[in-house]
């Protein structure tokens, strides 16, 4: 059957988009059934027809649990009962971040695809019934990736995907180690960024064909569901290459027919271009965009959460084809996730830089206001995030946990990717499926460490060292490794940083060892100082022998942002006997300049 | 069960029957549809479910002997639908007029746009809907909820198409500006 709402007129359209915030029942596809029951006295003929819809539903009943556990249940809403059993084994998909999610109304459920977990990049298809994850065993699907698009086509009653990030087919280990921010490695390996457009028609992936693909192969795109044009809109954002040069403003396609077509847009366009995320707005049938983009000082690297001043945030709206700037958005909100929220409103979940929570946001009347709950989803924005119109729910599944300052350098404060699953009814969250133990990350395997056994310095406190690092207040340092390099040299390289404050240098790379009094830590060496700007990596630290090196990040200039360090490399150092002796040259890189003590 | 009976009075649907369409094809696509328009012209959410369930249970009984072709569809179901929603609002009406006879008191219709699931941009367009006379309320929820031609909704409320486009051009003009200026 065609749509037959492409000839609606412009006052038409509008009470379409009014009418859909009428939300069909879950009980309607029971009392249907009831009614069907009831009709018993039908002629056999009839009933025979009845009966052939209403079977498998009024089977799922009967069968109940057993039902579920063999991925055959009866769905608590409609549409299409006779349609109810969600094929595929129940289970729970991997932990994971940056999956693609939507729901899928022609079939009445939410389905997953892809994202980066523990085990690196997937390609597996889940769907989400209301009660259940079911794998879906598919003959052909989308490669493996991360960071992919999906919405509604309300036109093929399909769901399309697009694009994403897969990794290129390197042997194992030549990845370099994860860069800032932590959670999303797979952008700091190989990327390889997917142009290809797929459909889900509810049992099966689709390969498309379109004459015309949208992209700068190095910008991302979010995609949403347009219910005034009725179509799939994506928006091309720039990621500009380099990373240096300003971001370039978005630009907006329209899935019809089978191909993607250039739409042209006027008013400011929104440049922003990290965390950029869109939602349809029911009430006044316009595409909202949020961004948000943080910067951050040197301080901020391995401090406890330090409120970010200079992060900027965005929304803007597209009506029509004209986009209007709207309010700045919430402050303070480092990363944020919008979804569809039925009729009420517009749902930001937000990772605000004052808190290791995630906060929550509500889009009305062209303004955001602070929506409180009891209890929220740990991995907030970072998190999947569909709207199921059919049962009224937000649901978000995965992300990472805990959410912590972006530019956290240590091992306690890395984010895991989870595969816990969050509904939210308008005013409470709760935790429908609650998965497994996080999964760490994958990081950079260390060699094995020298280590000592007993390690030296058994009882001290690292943390609450007076380092000498240029903080003018307090410093607090971790140890990366300890070192046993020759007999009698029971050493530990330490990171040390501010604690907080402006102007200390990012971190400072020391040797002791155990001669101070008592055995306590002596200072013998600085491997690097503030004023070199490299930042090492998470468990980037390897101690072989006399060897010992470390991965670090840094800067190619000025321009680079501080949150997100564009060079990295690895410095070694050998132990001569007396001290460690660098055995590489440093590359070329942007050196930390202290704020003068007058300034 | 209806007082027009669909199955009697509906336009005649072609004999051909086009091969694949199923009514899980229907239900699957339309039923949203058909509650959105029981929705927007009863006001009781419980009576507008059950008259989408009676439609769309009396459609799946008559399916197979009427045979709508797939261009069709559309309108016979909500020829159905209509009939559904007049045959609650007449039961409705008659239970509230022997409650009020019981009680001896008037019994106040039910104030659904007051229950806590309608938002209110909603409310506010379900409001103005209910002051529109019946007919425009068919006319522009049948567009709006289901994209049916005006020749079909004519077909189905029993008059011309241009009746029935100029009623309904008017009726949502009235409807938009009283919405926008609530809003």
């Amino acid at each position: 059957m065609t749509d037959l709402h492409d000839d609606l007129n412009d006052d038409e359209r509008w009470l379409r988009t009014r009418l859909e915030a009428i939300h069909t029942p879950a009980t309607l596809s029971r009392r249907y059934q009831a009614i069907l029951e009831r009709g018993r006295s039908l002629s056999p003929r009839r009933w025979s027809v009845a009966r052939s819809l209403a079977g498998a539903a009024v089977l799922a009943v009967l069968i109940g649990a057993a039902g579920a556990a063999v991925g055959i249940r009866l769905r608590g809403h409609s549409p299409a009962p006779a349609l109810s059993a969600v094929a595929g084994p129940v289970g729970t998909p991997s932990a994971r971040v940056d999956a693609a999610m939507a729901y899928d109304p022609a079939n009445g459920t939410t389905v997953l695809f892809g994202g980066s977990g523990s085990a690196g990049v997937t390609g597996d298809t889940w769907v989400w019934d209301g009660e259940h994850w079911h794998e879906q065993a598919t003959a052909a699907e989308p490669a493996p990736r991360a960071g992919a698009s999906m919405a509604y086509d309300p036109q093929s009653r399909r769901l399309i995907l697009f694009g994403g990030v897969a990794l290129s087919p390197l042997p194992p280990g030549s990845c370099p180690p994860p860069m800032l921010p932590l959670d999303r490695p797979y952008l700091n390996c190989q990327e390889l960024h997917l142009t290809d457009t797929w459909a889900w028609d509810g049992g099966r992936w689709l390969a498309e064909k379109p004459q015309h693909h949208p992209l700068n192969p190095v910008s991302a795109t979010v995609m949403v569901t347009d219910q005034v044009r009725g179509a799939v809109v994506l928006l091309e954002y720039g990621r500009s290459s380099p990373p240096t040069s300003p971001p370039a403003a978005v630009q907006l396609y329209e899935w019809r027919g089978g191909d993607w077509t250039a739409l042209d847009s006027t008013g400011p366009s929104p440049v922003l271009e990290q965390w950029s995320s869109l939602a349809f707005d029911r009430s006044s049938g316009n595409l909202i965009f949020f961004a948000a983009q943080g910067t951050c000082s040197p301080a901020d690297f391995c401090a406890a959460p330090v409120p970010i001043t200079n992060g900027r945030q965005q929304t803007s709206a597209l009506k029509d084809s004209s986009w209007s700037s709207k309010a700045d958005g919430p402050a303070l909100v480092m990363r944020g996730r919008l979804v569809e929220d039925g009729g009420r409103t517009i749902l930001l979940l937000g990772e605000t830089t004052t808190s290791d929570q995630p906060s929550m946001w509500s889009w009305s009347q062209d303004r955001w206001a602070p929506v409180s709950a009891a209890a929220m989803p740990p991995a907030g924005p970072t998190a999947a995030l569909a709207y199921d119109s059919a049962r009224d729910r937000v649901i978000a599944f995965g992300g990472t946990a805990p959410l912590k300052p972006l530019h956290c350098l240590t091992e306690a404060c890395s984010p895991h990717p989870i595969n816990e699953t969050w509904e939210w009814d308008g005013s409470h969250w709760e935790l429908v499926s609650p998965g497994v133990q996080p999964t760490p990350l994958p990081t950079p395997t260390p060699a094995p460490t020298a280590e000592l056994t007993p390690p030296p310095f058994p009882s001290v406190d690292w943390s609450s060292q007076n380092y000498p690092v240029n903080c003018g207040g307090k410093s607090t340092g971790s140890v990366a490794a300890y070192a046993n390099p020759e007999p009698g040299a029971n050493l530990a390289v330490v990171l040390a940083t501010c604690r907080a404050g402006a102007g200390s240098p990012p971190v400072t790379v020391l040797v002791y060892d155990d001669s101070g009094p008592g055995g306590s830590p002596h200072l013998r060496q600085t491997l690097l100082s503030g004023e070199d700007n490299w930042l090492p990596a998470p468990n980037g630290t390897t101690v072989s022998g006399m060897d010992l090196s470390i991965t670090v990040y840094g800067y190619s200039s000025e321009a680079v942002p501080r949150c997100c360090p564009d060079l990295h490399t690895t410095l070694t150092w050998k132990w001569s006997g007396q001290k460690y002796v660098a055995t590489k040259t440093e590359p070329p890189h942007l050196n930390y300049q202290f704020p003068s003590p007058s300034a | 069960m209806y007082d027009s009976d669909a199955e009697g009075t509906q336009p005649s649907p072609p004999a051909s029957l086009e091969a694949g369409l199923t009514f899980e094809d229907v239900y699957a696509s339309l039923a949203d549809a058909v509650y959105r328009y029981c929705r927007s012209q009863l006001r009781d959410p419980d009576l507008a479910e059950e008259a989408a369930a009676e439609a769309l249970a009396h459609a799946c009984q008559a399916f197979p002997r009427n045979r709508p072709e797939p261009s069709w569809v559309r309108a016979w179901l909500f020829r159905i639908a209509h009939n559904a929603v007049a045959d609650q609002a007449r039961r409705a009406a008659r239970r509230r007029a022997l409650m009020g006879r019981l009680l001896m008191r008037p019994t106040p219709g039910i104030d659904v746009e007051s229950a806590v699931d309608v938002r209110d941009d909603l409310r506010t367009t379900l409001s103005a809907m209910a002051r529109l006379p019946e007919r425009d309320r068919a006319i522009v929820a049948m567009r709006a909820t289901a994209g049916l031609g005006y020749g079909e909704i004519a077909e189905i409320l029993g008059m011309t198409e241009e009746a029935a486009r100029v009623a309904g051009h008017r009726a949502i003009k009235r409807l938009r500006t009283a919405v926008q200026g609530h809003d």
